[in-house]
């Protein structure tokens, strides 16, 4: 790696962005009248402290000094379809948590059948060996949790979940 | 063929009469929820929790009542829950005077009068307090220190509040001088009192009786004195005409069918003639007094009204 | 000391001890569980303790508290989850550890140092709550708001990266904070007029978000094979008596501040853990380890983090005044039993308010026997397949979110701060720094505005109270501090070397 990347400048700019949307969000707030200091002060300070540490974030990166450029070779190919396959497994699970937490806000299922079937689900799209044994254990596993946790945190907890 | 559609027609309403798609003639069908706008164990969720704890002990209804917190932006979370939920009497908002102060203060854009009344169960009228080493006795000493020294006495409060429009009335009604610093709910008043940095604050008499917080009440904002400090005068004693309390009020979505609302009022009405519910809150310092129909209405005015008056001193 | 002693001898029947063990079994599962918390049991745990007996349920419920905070230690070392503030502070050397291969160890140091922080701020809560809870109230707003401070800059410092990502870091955490309702006059602020952001983020969810979720999909990524190498035999996990003595002046200390900051309320167990970290970092004579898988560190951490629970329970016990948010629970707990808690429960009801005290007592030696034969177990949590795993801590997540705020909108705020969070990791932005300026940002508002209202609008009495300008000075301290030392040595090597050639 580079001693400088724009990797680098990442933590200044994201100070930036959330230090000027401070600044803007505080704007139109209305002053207090018992209080020397409103509801807009502390998004100001904080808005200013964020892009005066931006702006010191940057000189500090931009003084680093710039460390022999090594010729990273590229990471070895079966390395990169490694990665490719866990990259598509992130997609997945994402995909799968918005699909469990979309229907049940949208109260398709109740919360326990979608809970049985997304730790099913993501279970099965995690794991490495898709034998009958590992299925069985998927399933149990994902009913024991799901549904056994849930009863109880409803039953003797009276949890209400959504669309129980 | 007859008998065919026959068991079509029974199957047809069997599946009709599903839970869920049925025509719900038989109010309450599945439970009512008690939106409760204040934290878990808080005092005020307690009480709540106690009266709906009747209610289901003694099956005034025939499906239970659920207390769900929902505490958060200032009560408003839970009051535009209820507020916007269907009419049909399944969630019921329990809250106080907040909910006028908090259309006041612009927190909410709404008032009590988005909601239908069921009924109020229970309240307490707050007092004025010192702590017991500030060396002030009673509220003209307190007076005068505000006014000949302007800045001295601190009332440790939280803006917006009930407390806050407390304090602003003793102010106009006695013409004190008493400064504001937000401090927080009772618990950070009494630290901030105790530990000398502010001088004063609004509480419930229950604390000003407590021996081991050795607090000095000075005034209380009932109209008559309160048994569990009855050395404290009232405002209307020392010639000032104003009156504070907090009301615990029960709501429900506007345009709910008045056969529901009264159903909950009853059941209420019922839970609050219980002895142990009116021991439980009276130990307390509360006041247990029921009101339903017309009589609540003119409380939530009257109310309405009285905040209204200082409305230009807080805002 | 005799109602003590009596107390003692009260809970020594079957019952009582059965519901401190339970107690003490629940709070460790849920605190090691990443997503549940003892907040959560206790406050869902409140209707259910109604039908009770008093005594029974407050010492049942202080056991599920002094339990969660252990259990915390086990998901922070051996997957990096901290599923409690109060447990950030243990990942940053439990988990290189545990990558090491040193799990047992790691947890051994843990346990034993939660023990001994336990018991030491248990002396103080049993012998000098009063005296104790009357100098915590001499702190007012500046004490505070410096503290505040001091914490934000002690934990910037100590995190990976440099001190301005971190508090970059910090910074963006408090301006997460301040969306929503302006904690002094409700005011809505910075919602951008969505009905939704009505009360901000709350903490659960950012918390759990940012640290749970975003180290799942990390480990989703992650090519490392956590499996063989974090396990731990029971042989590691029995503490060694040599510990004691080569940690022992750091126990003491990290359980002494960790006592102090817990009395103060609303502070909380996690600055607990970072101020005694970071003392025992600059105290110790190999501070390059801290970070790296630092015995001292854990030990710090997790002995200040044990002994801020028993200082919580100080002003519960000497004034009715909660220390934390589940002291503010335990409060609501003894109300409904028509007690009042404060000095005044000592006269009422001294079996309820002596029991508070000792089930403390009872409840952390059972959570100390009770890790050290299970750790050997727990430690194997880690051999479980990530596919078993993950989909069940993401699961937990969500129901520890929903059952603690009726909201699914809650549920999305989780979800979108898992993504937040692992974006702040890959920009090297430590996300320990960012929860920590999330969590202090209210306090440290809410203080600074009082304080300003106090003092007419001044700032000086921040630099004229001694407490304040101690922490200010500290504060200043651990920001400049390490880059003196390293210039003052360079400087001194170099005229070494200027001896040397001449």
């Amino acid at each position: 790696m580079d001693g400088k990347s724009i990797k680098d400048a990442l933590p200044a700019l994201l100070g930036l962005v959330f230090g000027i949307a401070l600044i803007a969000g505080a704007w139109n707030l209305p002053p207090s009248r018992f209080e020397p200091m409103g509801p807009a002060g502390m998004p100001r300070i904080v808005g200013i402290a964020l892009i005066v540490l931006a702006a010191l974030e940057t000189i500090r990166v931009a003084r680093l000094q710039p460390t022999k450029p090594i010729e990273t070779p590229d990471e070895p190919l079966q390395d990169t379809r490694v990665t490719a396959r866990k990259g598509l497994g992130l997609i997945v699970f994402v995909v799968l948590t918005f699909g469990y937490l979309a229907i049940v806000s949208l109260g398709w299922l109740s919360f326990i059948p979608a809970s049985v079937l997304f730790l099913f689900s993501t279970g099965l799209v995690l794991t490495k060996t898709r034998s009958a044994k590992t299925l069985l254990l998927l399933a149990v596993v994902a009913l024991v949790i799901g549904a056994g946790s849930s009863r109880v945190l409803q039953d003797v907890l009276l949890v209400r979940f959504p669309g129980a | 063929m007859l008998k065919g559609k026959t068991i079509l027609s029974t199957v047809l309403a069997t599946m009709l009469a599903l839970p869920g798609y049925a025509q719900d003639d038989d109010y309450p069908s599945r439970p009512i929820e008690v939106i409760v706008p204040f934290q878990t164990g808080g005092e005020a969720d307690l009480f709540s929790r106690r009266i709906v704890q009747a209610v289901n002990d003694n099956n005034l209804l025939p499906q239970p009542m659920v207390v769900v917190n929902k505490p958060g932006a200032g009560t408003t979370l839970a009051s535009r829950d209820v507020k916007n939920a269907d009419p049909d009497g399944y969630k019921v908002l329990y809250l106080h005077q907040t909910l006028i102060t908090s259309n006041i203060m612009g927190t909410s854009d709404y008032g009590p009068e988005a909601f239908d009344p069921i009924a109020e169960t229970h309240h307490v009228c707050v007092a004025y307090a010192t702590g017991g080493d500030s060396g002030i006795g009673d509220i003209e000493t307190l007076v005068k220190m505000s006014q000949d020294e302007p800045g001295s006495i601190k009332d440790a409060t939280l803006l917006g509040s009930l407390s806050h429009f407390s304090t602003a009335m003793l102010n106009s009604a006695s013409g004190a001088d008493i400064r504001f610093v937000n401090v927080g709910g009772g618990g950070e008043r009494i630290s901030s009192v105790m530990g000398g940095h502010t001088q004063s604050m609004i509480i419930t008499p229950y604390n000003v009786s407590r021996d081991d917080l050795g607090l000095n009440g000075l005034l209380y904002f009932g109209p008559e004195r309160h048994h569990l400090m009855p050395d404290v005068p009232t405002a209307k004693e020392m010639g000032w005409d104003i009156e504070s309390c907090v009301n615990y009020w029960w709501m429900t979505t506007k345009g709910t069918p008045s056969d529901r609302v009264q159903l909950l009022s009853d059941t209420l009405r019922e839970a609050m003639s219980l002895p142990e519910v009116v021991e439980y809150i009276e130990t307390k310092g509360l006041n247990v007094e029921f009101l339903e129909g017309d009589a609540f209405r003119a409380s939530i005015d009257a109310n309405v009204e009285r905040l209204n008056s200082v409305a230009s001193m807080v805002q | 000391m005799q109602p003590l002693f009596q107390s003692f001898s009260d809970l020594m029947g079957a019952l009582p001890i059965f519901y401190i063990a339970l107690g003490s079994v629940l709070g460790v599962t849920v605190g090691a569980i990443p997503g549940l918390g003892a907040a959560m049991l206790i406050s869902l745990m409140l209707p259910l303790t109604y039908y009770m007996d008093s005594t029974i349920a407050i010492i049942f419920l202080v056991s599920i508290y002094v339990g969660s905070v252990t259990g915390g230690l086990i998901s922070a070392t051996l997957l990096r989850m901290p599923g409690t503030p109060s447990a950030i502070m243990t990942t940053l050397d439990g988990y290189p550890m545990a990558m090491k291969g040193q799990a047992g160890r790691a947890l051994s140091l843990g346990i034993f140092a939660s023990f001994v922080g336990g018991l030491i701020s248990w002396g103080f809560l049993a012998l000098l709550s009063p005296p104790l809870a009357k100098l915590a109230l001499g702190f007012g707003p500046y004490e505070y708001l410096a503290l505040v401070i001091m914490a934000l800059v002690t934990i910037s410092a100590v995190s990976s990266g440099s001190l301005m990502t971190g508090l970059i870091g910090a910074m963006i955490g408090f301006a997460i904070a301040m969306v929503g309702p302006d904690v002094a006059s409700a005011t809505m602020r910075l919602t951008f007029d969505s009905d939704a952001l009505n009360t901000g983020f709350r903490l659960l969810p950012t918390l759990l978000g940012v640290f749970v979720i975003s180290q799942v999909i990390e480990d989703i990524l992650d090519q490392k094979p956590v499996a063989q190498q974090a396990s731990a035999r029971l042989r590691d996990v029995m503490p060694r008596l040599g510990d004691t003595f080569r940690h022992g002046v750091n126990l003491i200390r990290s359980s002494v501040i960790g006592t102090w900051i817990g009395i103060l309320p609303g502070v909380g167990s996690a600055v607990a853990a970072i101020v005694s970290y970071s003392v025992a970092r600059t105290s110790s004579k190999t501070p390059e380890e801290f970070g790296t898988g630092s015995e001292e560190g854990i030990v710090a951490a997790e002995s200040a983090n044990n002994a801020s629970v028993n200082g919580a329970l100080v002003p519960l016990i000497a004034l009715g005044i909660p220390g934390s948010v589940v002291d503010a629970i335990l409060i609501g707990a003894l109300t409904i039993h028509d007690l009042q808690p404060g000095p005044g429960l000592f006269t009422n009801r001294p079996e309820v308010a002596y029991g508070v005290i000792t089930s403390a007592f009872i409840a952390n030696i059972f959570v100390f026997i009770l890790m050290l034969l299970g750790s050997g177990l727990i430690a194997r949590l880690c051999t479980i397949p990530k596919s078993f795993l993950l989909p069940s801590v993401v699961f937990f997540c969500v129901v520890g979110v929903y059952s603690s705020t009726s909201s699914m909108f809650d549920v999305w705020v989780m979800f979108a701060f898992g993504i937040f969070g692992y974006a702040l990791r890959r920009f090297g932005i430590p996300i320990g720094t960012f929860v920590l300026g999330y969590i202090l940002a209210p306090i440290g508002e809410s203080e600074l505005r009082q304080g300003l209202m106090l003092y007419d609008g001044s700032l000086a009495p921040l630099f004229t109270r001694p407490f304040a300008l101690g922490f200010l000075f500290i504060a200043l301290f651990m920001a400049v501090g390490p880059k003196l030392v390293s210039t003052l040595r360079k400087q001194r090597a170099t005229a070494g070397d200027r001896i040397t050639d001449n």
